[in-house]
């Protein structure tokens, strides 16, 4: 049973950093003044689940709008948990939930908006520099030290550390995500980094383990390639997920570094055209024979379902495909698969790149709803939510418990794979600037022809390299 | 769409009087506020370098209009929309004017079949696209199944650089036809007797008909339909959202997705208003050109 | 015995055409009544249908996804804005076709040419006029917009449609006595109701799927429309649910196809306004 523990969650010191923006919280001011003297309390263990000030229907009444994404089944979560919600604080929520595209438009419209249409918006992990950097959140640290506030059983320290740093840690002085200890966000509703699938049936058959270098990699799916099971699978279609799982994951496992320098000195080189940036689109190349037909064409949904239909052998993928991998009713293969951390290079780290989303509070809500949007917050963030998400719809929690949960564990048998993975997971440097899904968008391009024989390795990557310095170079991150 | 010739009586001395005020005004007002400010919001934005990386757009006069001249991704997605647009068009006006043709033999129970027809221009086209994805689909579609059901290699439909292209204008041109169908069937069957009767009297034959007496009266008709078919078409991006995403390797990319794609999912605004306000151009230019050739209103040419 | 041939012929197209033209629509039927592993495995679909499953997956798409109101506020936001746009552009047609004055061509096709600007570029400036009006997230919000949009085509349907009625008919009732707007509104509109149908139906079908101006001014679920549910099937990063996704489509089509079953006879007819001498 934790509480409110001290360790391994940041302090707000003396004065909340943010000037302008801490006369704006007249409520905050008390809070602030708490937020010492709980520091100076340090010492001191709250036994009871829920602090001596904290009141459930302090904001009752009050009505909150969320945005958040539609993409996974994360709002109907809060859909069917939220009647309780409501009878516990009497705070009523509104949650819009479209898709990425129409997500992220949305959210800038709102937060450049003299007054945000909602109090709590859900934002992809990817663009934390663009949107908390662009100091469009609250600053939460207040709010997480207030014992009136945030409930005592909501264990700031619980949240997988490398999540909290992809999404919630934003150091303004030097626009660096996951330094320092302001908090702008709260990971939620999902983290999630790459886990490798494989066919314990067909591996066992074979006589084979499941892969941990990429050779293991290729030999498995050489081996186990057939008319009816593809020997592996990845994403080869012009796809998001192109660049940032199948080519990034084999390039970090074998040593690649994406970027040198850092935006801020204008020397933010590419380091695509590399040997190891080559040799990890080789290794995609490498293993097209033993692929699935058209898998060129597959995205993430052409996957998923090959692999669910047991068409599929092994393949490296985002661990929220645990999902309908394992959902009996969607899948022919929930009881055969098995997951491991990704295959690396002897000597690497098995990782891949970290993905999730945070949730936060605009700064420019109306000032009266702060108040229920972070109790808003602290439940759609909240153990009992994680492990509800994690159990009804299998989608990866952003909490250490809903991962180590026996019950869980029993039920799920992949969730300490995933936890390791995303313990490990790599931020993605490119995601540090806006230009991102402008980088993804020419290396998906790039790659995609690469894999259906319009150019090999070592010109898609000179091209990638090329376009990539001339978009740096136009935004200014590159002299 | 027109009368063959003005009405005897016609005044030509009519000046704007009240009465035309009062009918024409409130359009215009209207017009005025709701598509005159957004097309100078935008001519301003072209102007700017908003975009998610500068959070206020500072002016920066042509620069947008220069950077495009010198994307090889803009004269990419120029080429694409010049192809999709004047292909999808013929096709469209081709077998819209031949299943207008076919419909004027009245065949019993066309009516049915005529009704059948309208439903594919009813459906949103990202619902289009999306059921033509499934349609289409490599593993489990039932065009796949059919084709190699007959004993062919189904082609690469989305996956190919060389044959999305010809995918998105085929399930354009089978949304769209029926609308070319309707506008041309309708004008068929407005279209005066007796000079048939006089020409079959005469001997002629039906080839005949068709090129030197059907074909021009419909003429107008056809014209009106390609215009409207040409512009919607350029500016489409919906059914490229749903079908294949600008994708592979931008082959789908026009011009319309291209400004979409900078906007909303580079948030590159200023530079995705420059793009549009290039197409409002090319579409002004285009059909000023086209209908000082061949205009809408014979009745009423200058 | 070629006049046999050929009649078979014909009408061997003509049922070819029904099915190209219906086919790919029962598909999305028939995949809407499936599970979706079913559909993922059984190629072709088997006809056989299970009313458990097609129930729940209606139930989710209507009530939970809320399709069911979205249909409603496609309806009332795309009626409210065909009415208002025959409202204010029938009478122009009319003054168009009409009268003539300096200008009037040039007039005529800057109207038209209103409808030829991309829809990225005019969503956001609408949006912002929208939500500094404080039409944020309500009907009008989108109704007035649409309007815009309408208009054009209104007008021009409307314009071929009043050059085809001879102005005798006009110039009979001036000199009867009537101002040009009552001769408008006694004595032509009567004569020209199927070419108001016709707008309406082509007015309608060219807004009912916007989708960019309502994305952003609509925040709230009980205001979405259908184009803006029909959007959120379209996402990169998840498993389509096809049976969903085909759901949503087939709910999509529904209403404006009962709305065209309606007003057939009128698509043809309304076009050919000339036949009444």
């Amino acid at each position: 049973m934790s509480e409110n523990h001290r360790g391994g969650r940041p302090h707000s010191e003396a004065v909340p950093a943010g000037g302008p923006a801490f006369s704006r919280r007249g409520l905050m001011k008390t809070a602030a003044a708490l937020g010492l003297s709980t520091t100076a309390l340090g010492g001191l263990s709250l036994g009871a689940a829920f602090a001596a000030d904290y009141d459930p229907k302090k904001y009752a009444g009050t009505k909150i709008s969320i945005l958040m994404t539609g993409d996974e089944n994360d709002h109907r979560a809060l859909a069917d948990l939220l009647p309780e919600f409501t009878a516990e604080t009497g705070i009523e929520i509104e949650i819009t939930s479209p898709a990425l595209g129409a997500l992220i438009e949305k959210t800038l419209q709102n937060l450049k908006a003299e007054q945000s249409s909602f109090e709590l918006i859900n934002y992809l992990g990817f663009l934390t520099t663009q949107q908390v950097g662009g100091g469009y959140f609250e600053q939460l640290n207040a709010l997480i030290d207030d014992p009136a506030e945030t409930p005592g059983d909501w264990d700031f320290a619980d949240f997988i550390p490398a999540a909290m740093k992809n999404v919630g840690i934003f150091d303004m002085a030097t626009k660096t995500v996951g330094q320092g200890s302001d908090v702008y966000g709260i990971p939620g509703l999902h983290s999630g980094s790459v886990i490798y699938f494989y066919r314990k049936d067909l591996f066992d058959a074979a006589g084979l383990a499941p892969a941990k270098t990429w050779d293991d990699f290729r030999a498995a799916a050489e081996k186990l390639n057939s008319d009816e099971v593809a020997g592996c699978s990845f994403i080869g279609a012009n796809d998001f997920s192109l660049a940032t799982v199948d080519w990034y994951t084999r390039f970090i496992t074998t040593g690649g570094k994406l970027m040198s320098g850092s935006p801020a000195d204008k020397n933010f080189m590419p380091q695509v055209n590399t040997p190891e940036g080559i040799g990890a689109l080789q290794l995609l190349i490498d293993v097209l024979p033993y692929a699935p037909k058209n898998v060129t064409q597959y995205g993430f949904a052409e996957n998923v379902d090959g692999f669910a239909t047991g068409k599929i052998a092994q393949m490296v993928f985002w661990s929220t495909i645990a999902g309908p991998i394992f959902n009996v009713e969607n899948s022919l293969v929930a009881d055969k698969t098995g997951t491991a951390v990704v295959p690396a290079a002897p000597g690497q780290t098995p990782r891949g790149i970290q993905g999730g989303w945070g949730v936060g509070i605009p700064k420019n809500i109306d000032p009266a709803k702060r108040g229920a949007a972070w109790r808003a917050l602290t439940w759609m963030t909240g153990k009992q939510m994680n492990r509800y998400e994690v159990a009804k719809y299998q989608i990866d929690a952003s909490r250490i418990s809903a991962f180590t949960d026996p019950e869980l564990v029993a039920q799920l048998p992949y969730l300490p794979t995933a936890l390791a993975a995303a313990e490990s997971a790599d931020t993605i440097p490119t995601s540090r600037i806006p230009e991102f899904f402008q980088l993804n968008d020419v290396m998906n391009v790039e790659f995609n022809k690469a894999l259906i024989g319009g150019q090999d390795a070592k010109t898609a990557c000179a091209n990638v390299q090329a376009q990539w310095e001339a978009i740096l170079r136009k935004a200014g991150h590159l002299a | 769409m027109t009368a063959a010739a003005p009405a005897p009586g016609w005044s030509r001395l009519d000046r704007p009087g009240i009465a035309a005020w009062l009918l024409l005004g409130p359009c215009l007002l209207y017009l005025a506020a709701f598509a005159i400010y957004p097309l100078f919001y935008s001519l301003r934005l072209s102007f700017t370098d908003l975009s998610a990386a500068s959070g206020t757009g500072r002016w920066v006069g042509l620069k947008n209009y220069h950077d495009l001249m010198f994307d090889p991704l803009f004269w990419t997605a120029a080429g694409n929309s010049a192809v999709m647009v004047t292909v999808s068009v013929a096709l469209q006006i081709v077998l819209g004017t031949a299943l207008a043709m076919f419909f004027n033999l009245h065949l019993r129970g066309s009516w049915i079949v005529r009704g059948i027809l309208v439903l594919p221009m009813l459906i949103t086209p990202i619902v289009v696209g999306v059921m033509w994805r499934a349609l289409l689909n490599p593993d489990w579609g039932l065009v796949n199944w059919l084709i190699a059901g007959v004993g062919l290699e189904p082609p690469n439909w989305l996956g190919s650089i060389e044959m999305a292209m010809k995918t998105l204008i085929l399930v354009d041109t089978w949304q769209w036809t029926p609308f070319v169908f309707i506008i041309v069937f309708a004008r068929l069957q407005a279209l005066p007797q007796d000079v048939f009767e006089a020409a079959q009297v005469d001997g002629a034959g039906r080839l005949v008909i068709f090129r030197h007496i059907t074909l021009p009266l419909l003429m107008p008709a056809i014209l009106f339909a390609a215009v409207f078919r040409a512009v919607d078409a350029f500016r489409s991006f919906d059914l490229i959202y749903g079908l294949s995403y600008g994708g592979p390797a931008r082959s789908t990319t026009t011009l319309s997705f291209f400004s979409f794609q900078n906007g909303f999912q580079f948030q590159n605004y200023g530079y995705a208003a420059a793009v549009a306000y290039t197409m409002l151009l090319v579409l002004i230019v285009g059909t000023t050109v086209l209908l000082r050739y061949a205009p809408l209103r014979p009745g009423h040419a200058r | 015995m070629t006049r046999v041939l050929g009649r078979i012929a014909a009408y061997l197209v003509l049922v070819a055409l029904g099915v190209v033209g219906i086919a790919p629509f029962l598909y999305l039927l028939v995949l809407s009544f499936k599970r979706r592993i079913e559909i993922l495995t059984q190629v072709p679909p088997a006809l056989t249908f299970d009313w458990a499953t097609i129930e729940r997956t209606y139930v989710e798409v209507l009530f939970r996804q809320g399709m069911l109101g979205f249909v409603g506020n496609s309806v009332i936001v795309v009626g409210a804005a065909t009415v208002l746009a025959l409202v204010i552009g029938t009478p122009a047609a009319y003054a168009f076709s009409r009268i003539r004055f300096r200008g009037d061509e040039s007039l005529a096709s800057s109207i038209l040419s209103m409808r030829f600007m991309p829809p990225i570029a005019v969503a956001i400036p609408l949006f912002l006029m929208v939500k500094a009006i404080g039409l944020q997230d309500t009907y009008l919000g989108l109704i007035l917009p649409y309007t815009a949009f309408a208009l054009p085509l209104v007008v021009w349907i409307m314009i071929g449609f009043f050059d085809e009625i001879p102005r005798e008919i006009d110039d009979a009732a001036l000199v009867d006595g009537c101002t040009r707007v009552g001769v408008l509104l006694r004595v032509i509109l009567p004569i020209a109701r199927p070419g108001l149908v016709t707008a309406a139906l082509f007015g309608a079908i060219f807004i009912w799927n916007e989708f960019l101006v309502a994305l952003y001014v609509i925040d709230s679920r009980s205001h979405q429309t259908i184009s803006l549910g029909a959007a959120t099937l379209v996402s990169a990063q998840r498993p389509i649910d096809w049976n969903i996704a085909a759901a949503v489509g087939v709910v999509t089509v529904i209403p404006i196809l009962i709305f065209s079953l309606l007003v057939q006879r009128y698509i043809v007819r309304g076009l050919t306004a000339g036949a009444v001498k």
